[in-house]
């Protein structure tokens, strides 16, 4: 991975995170904060200036692609780049939660 | 009853968070922003009412802009009008959650705004600003040191000192909002 792409989003913020995750699936914006706030109970809401900058901060830095506009939405999906940031995001999660419980993280070993 | 009214409101770059308040006391006292060019706000009469006023700061390219409002509509914030790449929105506070009348949800995202500020007006007026106070101070002391040739020199010279004063104030002023804004971001940050 890019150095200057692992200085900005390793670790990524918590909206950050759940922006990408949600685009693993093309979404719009609006869409994208209705997800999150579903899949977090409630308990992280993205504001519509944080959404913006976030999303258009992602595309000028490769992790996701603009699919399409419709309706005067842009729909965003994650690149191949996104996926990697992600995917290491996860694990550095994983390991986070793996800790908490008192466990040592081994890399590699599922829990 | 005068159905509109305009007031003049001298807001600057770090200003913002103190125009958002008093759009807000404006609402609740029957007066509703309706347009804001230069440092002049055009209001219209209305009932008293709690509306929460947002300013946002982005250099949009024209293609971007449309995409950009429909967001914010989605969001439920109505848009008002825009003066200097800062636009205005706004949204009742009655029956909505308090984390629905923010435009952005954590401080990283703040400060990035501010940036934006920074590096598309901030720096220009540091640049001219600095040209400008050498060239007049250059002429000035040329001034002081041959003499004036008139009164008109006198008054010249002292347009031109008070002019740099001025910009000088409004300089410091401006380096004490960024540095003050972006302390707070960053408390907020570490939330």
């Amino acid at each position: 991975m890019d150095d200057k792409l692992r200085r900005i989003y390793c670790p990524m913020t918590e909206s950050g995170f759940y922006i990408l995750f949600c685009l693993r699936e093309e979404m719009h914006g609006y869409d994208i904060g209705k997800t999150v706030q579903r899949m977090t109970g409630g308990e992280l809401s993205i504001s519509p200036g944080t959404m913006y900058g976030t999303l258009s901060k992602m595309e000028r830095d490769g992790l996701i692609g603009l699919r399409k506009i419709e309706e005067k939405r842009k729909y965003y999906g994650i690149t191949e780049v996104g996926r990697e940031i992600l995917a290491n995001e996860i694990r550095r999660i994983r390991r986070m939660y793996v800790n908490s419980r008192g466990e040592d993280y081994h890399e590699g070993k599922e829990d | 009853m005068k159905e509109k009214k305009t007031e003049l409101h001298f807001f600057f770059l770090t200003d913002y968070e103190k125009e958002e308040v008093f759009l807000r006391k404006r609402a609740l006292q029957g007066w509703r922003m309706e347009k804001s060019a230069g440092y002049v706000y055009t209001f219209r009469r209305a009932e008293p009412e709690d509306i929460v006023y947002r300013i946002d700061f982005n250099s949009l390219r024209k293609e971007d802009r449309e995409t950009y409002l429909q967001l914010y509509q989605d969001y439920g914030w109505t848009f008002l009008d825009e003066n200097n790449d800062f636009a205005y929105f706004c949204k009742k506070a009655d029956g909505t959650a308090d984390d629905d009348l923010d435009l952005f949800s954590d401080g990283a995202s703040k400060s990035e705004m501010l940036g934006r500020i920074f590096r598309r007006k901030m720096i220009p007026i540091l640049i001219l600003g600095v040209i400008y106070v050498l060239l007049m101070g250059y002429s000035v002391s040329g001034d002081i040191q041959n003499g004036f040739s008139s009164v008109w020199g006198i008054v010249g010279t002292g347009v031109s000192i008070a002019i740099i004063v001025l910009y000088v104030m409004l300089l410091a002023h401006l380096i004490l909002g960024f540095r003050r804004l972006q302390a707070k971001y960053n408390s907020e940050s570490q939330g």
